[in-house]
C-alpha cells in the first residue's frame, strides 16, 4: 500500500 | 484544548460518528449536519483513536502498514491531521 497524507473534505450532510 | 503530541492518546469527540459509506465506498466521520469525507489513511487514523494507543503508537503501526514510507513523515504528517481535525472539535488530545 502507498501512503499518502491523511486528508479530509468537508461537506454538508443535506 | 491542549495541543496533540507524541505521547497524546486521541479520541473521538463525542458528536463524531465514523462510518464506512457503502455507496461511494469511502469513510466519512460525520457530525451535527456536517461531515468529513476522508482518504484511506486519514481513516486509519481516525479509526486507531480510541483513547487506547498514543500517537506514537498510531505512528509505530501505520509506518510499519505503510513500508517503507519513512516514519518520521507519517508522524508529521499524522500529527498535522491530528491538530487540524482537533481545531474543529472532532478529536480530544486525551490530556485534558
Amino acid at each position: 500500500m502507498t501512503w499518502e497524507a491523511p486528508q479530509f473534505v468537508e461537506v454538508r450532510m443535506d | 484544548m491542549s495541543a496533540i503530541t507524541a505521547e497524546s492518546r486521541p479520541t473521538l469527540a463525542a458528536k463524531a460518528r465514523l462510518r464506512w459509506d457503502r455507496q461511494t465506498s469511502r469513510y466519512l466521520l460525520l457530525y451535527p449536519e456536517r461531515g468529513l469525507v476522508l482518504n484511506p489513511t486519514a481513516a486509519d487514523v481516525v479509526q486507531l483513536c480510541t483513547g487506547e494507543h498514543t500517537v506514537g503508537a498510531i505512528v509505530d503501526r501505520l509506518a510499519a502498514k505503510y513500508a517503507p514510507q519513512p516514519r518520521e513523515d507519517v508522524q508529521r504528517e499524522i500529527l498535522a491531521f491530528l491538530g487540524r481535525m482537533a481545531e474543529r472539535g472532532l478529536i480530544r488530545s486525551g490530556d485534558e
